[in-house]
């Protein structure tokens, strides 16, 4: 009857245990988390021209908050900031609309969270968000911005302005397949006063280059990674590229020199294809849309518990119950074995036990 | 304490304590698994670890093999023989194909774009497990080639199981190790609870990794010195020889995280030369050392970069090793980290963690100087085992909690032993009782606020 109580109190403590672990499980987890780790490529200042946004797909209700990772690409100032939330794209209705002062750090980026009002049908939509500067300090914040491919060449951002108005040179061994975009540091990139087009070539003698890239009204970039994409090289690991940027007058690339202390373009390389499914539609700068990067952001839904457990019954393929089962069964034995066992601490003593004599003639675990 | 039925319920929940990791971590988020079972698919379609064709690195990058190849598949090329360039691709893109079918990229944090991605030098630059001694891909192929496993997914799934069994040997090895370290029962079975509950242990019954065999290695290597410590003088006999010869191989065969274990069990072997037998002493010592030199040549011969080059790149290692960053890390990745270590406990969590592992170290400490049914020799080595292992981590320079394991058995014992001396003896049952109970918490914050939510429901885009 003891022994009996003894399992009973073990199965019940073992129960509780794994209740009391698993409150609070509902809490709020994102619906969307864009991730780049590391972060490699910002982009610049926020001009309110040509605000930065993103266009996605919601598949959960009660829409309430996206968060946007913001850096300081100038002086320690905190500016307001305006997100405004559209349905369907960037010259959709307006839903939401929500101004904050982002916490700023010089050493760090910080996420600056838009909460408002939940949207109740928000499963199955399509939204766009937008960030604006609401005054002149908050033009010195950066979003970050997610390439989609695979980082080969990585140099890090520079530590000089290139000539203006001039055309910079350099090369690169493609390090995978499917070579798709170079970004490149910039200070000021406006193509409204003057394209900058990059062309690349596979042979350093010839002139027919085998790739063009021009960016694009409004796609302009201050104090950020301008992106140069194009479509991809399929065979191109580990061949020899040459590249040509063609920089206007008001455009300073920020590069670095080389071992005979010649200036020369810093570059990041990007390959790889687009994925087949994704609730990312891609980011947008006013109303430019470029389906070939993304936003730095997180949204996130209301998650009633109920939903949490169907989705986490749906991911572990109904695994979940069973082990929780076994794992509560296992608990009580340890509980039973270890906690409610009606051993005295004598009578676990074996003296026979290992005396620095022969192991063999101590009696092993096995023996009662 | 009954202790066959105690040893009986203690394996029991074991099992299903292991079977909990085994439905709960998803494929492909068992450290480095691509790479593992990439090179047990290969020997598992009959071709050697041996014979491969050596690669080039070149000034004159026309001249380079990498242009025939990405880095990964050189690799593979180089080490295992007779494979064609379409195998080894194919045999990759397949890996990645399901790595992709099972949302790896959603899970790891640090994971690459993986749009068009076919090799895995576009998910983990100059990276493989070819390097690997090879037994446990030789178990592991054998896995595959008897259950007739097709696929990536069914193979992962199916070589899974070796962790499984690993998982549980190593519960018996703490048992038998404890056994000779206390005559305190109940302190025999605490050691196996602890090898048992730790979480990352647990969830090792799960992961496709040379780790997993390397510790039950070590284990039995800790064992077999252990043993002959235990024994009167003079009883060195050829057998217990030819059976550490036997456990070195195999550990050499197995990672080079075993070699604490080795030199443990060797000084444990050749340590007492007044056991009044000096020639099989001195023929075990002779033995040790050739068979220690042989697998160091072997290791070097199969580019382990677990090894260093040169005293100018020990001293590097050794001196990240000793960093608080790299410390941290080690503590990290010991305690609860998900995902690829991308993801970790709550530090509150961690710091408890921390706080309550020394006290259980001191109450050991405490067992060495004051060994209350215990052998102090034996907790000394325990000791010195768990000690000499840290110090191959930190001449490695890179740390990780799976390279602890290899000692867990011992790491056990000294916290059984520890968290038996805490407290007055009146109270020392309470004392344990809410250790152990402590210990399941620890285990099911890690397991249902951890893993479950970090695997399952924290998911990247």
């Amino acid at each position: 009857m003891r022994s009996t109580i003894a399992w009973g109190y073990s199965a019940l403590i073992a129960a509780l245990i794994l209740g009391i672990s698993i409150i609070g499980l509902q809490r709020s987890r994102p619906m969307i988390d864009v991730r780049t780790i590391p972060l490699i490529t910002h982009h610049g200042g926020i001009n309110p021209e040509s605000p930065p946004g993103e266009i996605f797909e919601c598949s959960q209700a009660g829409l309430r908050r996206i968060d946007v990772l913001l850096t300081l690409v100038g002086q320690t100032l905190r500016g307001n900031v305006t997100m405004t939330l559209r349905a369907n794209s960037p010259e959709g209705v307006v839903l939401r609309e929500v101004t904050i002062k982002p916490p700023v750090s010089p050493r760090a980026p910080n996420w600056a969270s838009f909460e408002f009002e939940p949207i109740p049908d928000s499963a199955g939509r399509a939204f766009h968000f937008s960030i604006t500067p609401a005054d002149e300090a908050a033009t010195k914040l950066s979003p970050w911005v997610r390439y989609h491919g695979q980082v080969g060449r990585n140099d890090p951002w520079g530590d000089r302005f290139l000539e203006a108005g001039a055309t910079h040179k350099g090369d690169l061994i493609s390090a995978h397949a499917d070579l798709r975009a170079l970004a490149f540091p910039v200070e000021s990139m406006f193509p409204a006063l003057g394209r900058a087009t990059l062309t690349i070539f596979d042979d350093p003698d010839t002139s027919a280059p085998i790739r063009t890239s021009t960016l694009e009204l409004p796609d302009e970039t201050h104090l950020g990674w301008a992106f140069f994409a194009f479509e991809p090289i399929a065979e191109s690991r580990w061949k020899r590229y040459y590249f040509e940027l063609n920089a206007p007058e008001h455009c300073r690339l920020i590069g670095t020199q080389d071992a005979s202390m010649r200036p020369i373009p810093v570059l990041k390389s990007f390959h790889g294809r687009e994925l087949e499914r994704s609730p990312l539609r891609g980011m947008t700068r006013g109303s430019l849309k470029l389906p070939d990067r993304d936003l730095v952001f997180r949204a996130w839904c209301e998650d009633p518990s109920s939903a949490v457990l169907s989705r986490l019954e749906e991911r572990t393929g109904g695994a979940l119950w069973l082990a929780a089962l076994l794992w509560v069964a296992a608990t009580t034995i340890c509980l039973r074995v270890f906690v409610f066992s009606q051993d005295t601490d004598e009578s676990a003593a074996d003296d026979s036990g290992p005396q620095r004599e022969e192991a063999q003639a101590a009696p092993t675990l096995g023996e009662d | 304490m009954k202790t066959r039925r105690t040893r009986s319920l203690l394996l029991i929940a074991a099992v299903l304590h292991g079977l909990v990791y085994m439905l709960l971590l998803p494929p492909w988020m068992g450290e480095d698994e691509p790479w593992h079972l990439e090179y047990a698919h290969h020997i598992s379609t009959g071709h050697a670890p041996w014979g491969g064709v050596e690669m080039y690195g070149a000034e004159r990058e026309e001249d380079d093999d990498r242009r025939l190849m990405p880095l990964s598949q050189l690799q593979v090329r180089r080490r295992i023989g007779g494979l064609s360039t379409g195998e080894i691709r194919e045999t990759q893109e397949r890996i990645i194909q399901s790595m992709r079918d099972e949302d790896f990229f959603r899970r790891v944090d640090f994971a690459p774009w993986h749009g068009g991605a076919t090799n895995f030098d576009q998910i983990q630059d100059a990276f493989t497990a070819t390097h690997q001694p090879p037994l446990y891909y030789a178990l592991a192929a054998l896995i595959i080639k008897v259950s007739g496993a097709e696929g990536p997914l069914e193979e992962l799934r199916h070589v899974r199981w070796l962790g499984f069994a690993c998982y549980l040997a190593m519960i018996a090895l703490t048992l038998s190790l404890a056994r000779l370290v206390t005559k305190d029962l109940a302190v025999v079975a605490l050691a196996g609870f602890v090898c048992a509950w730790l979480p990352m242990h647990a969830r090792q019954a799960a992961v496709v990794n040379n780790d997993v065999l390397a510790k039950v290695v070590g284990g039995a290597l800790l064992l077999a010195g252990a043993y002959q410590l235990s024994m009167k003088q003079g009883r060195l006999s050829l057998a217990s020889v030819l059976i550490l010869l036997a456990l070195i191989v195999f550990a050499f065969a197995t990672k080079t995280t075993t070699l604490a274990c080795v030199i443990c069990a060797g000084f444990a072997y050749v340590a007492a030369p007044a056991r009044g037998d000096a020639g099989k002493t001195l023929l075990a010592a002779l033995a040790c050392g050739g068979v220690l030199a042989v697998g160091y040549g072997y290791w070097r011969y199969m580019h382990s970069p677990s090894l260093p080059t040169n005293w100018e790149d020990m001293s590097e290692r050794i001196g990240r090793g000793l960093s608080t960053t790299n410390l941290e890390e080690l503590w990290r990745t010991s305690v609860g980290a998900f995902n690829w270590y991308s993801r970790d406990l709550p530090s509150g969590l961690s710091s408890a963690l921390l706080f309550m592992a020394a006290l259980i170290c001191l109450g050991a400490l405490w067992r060495i100087y004051s060994p209350k049914r215990s052998d102090r020799v034996m907790l000394l080595m325990c000791f010195a085992a768990v000690l000499a292992q840290v110090a191959m981590i930190t001449v490695r320079g890179v740390s990780a909690g799976r390279y602890l394991f290899p000692v867990l058995p011992a790491i056990a014992v000294l916290a059984a032993v520890g968290m038996n001396a805490l407290g007055p003896v009146m109270t020392r049952k309470r004392v344990v009782s809410g250790l152990v109970i402590g210990l399941i918490a620890y285990d099911a914050v890690f397991l249902w606020r951890g893993l479950l939510v970090e695997q399952y429901l924290v998911w990247g885009d």
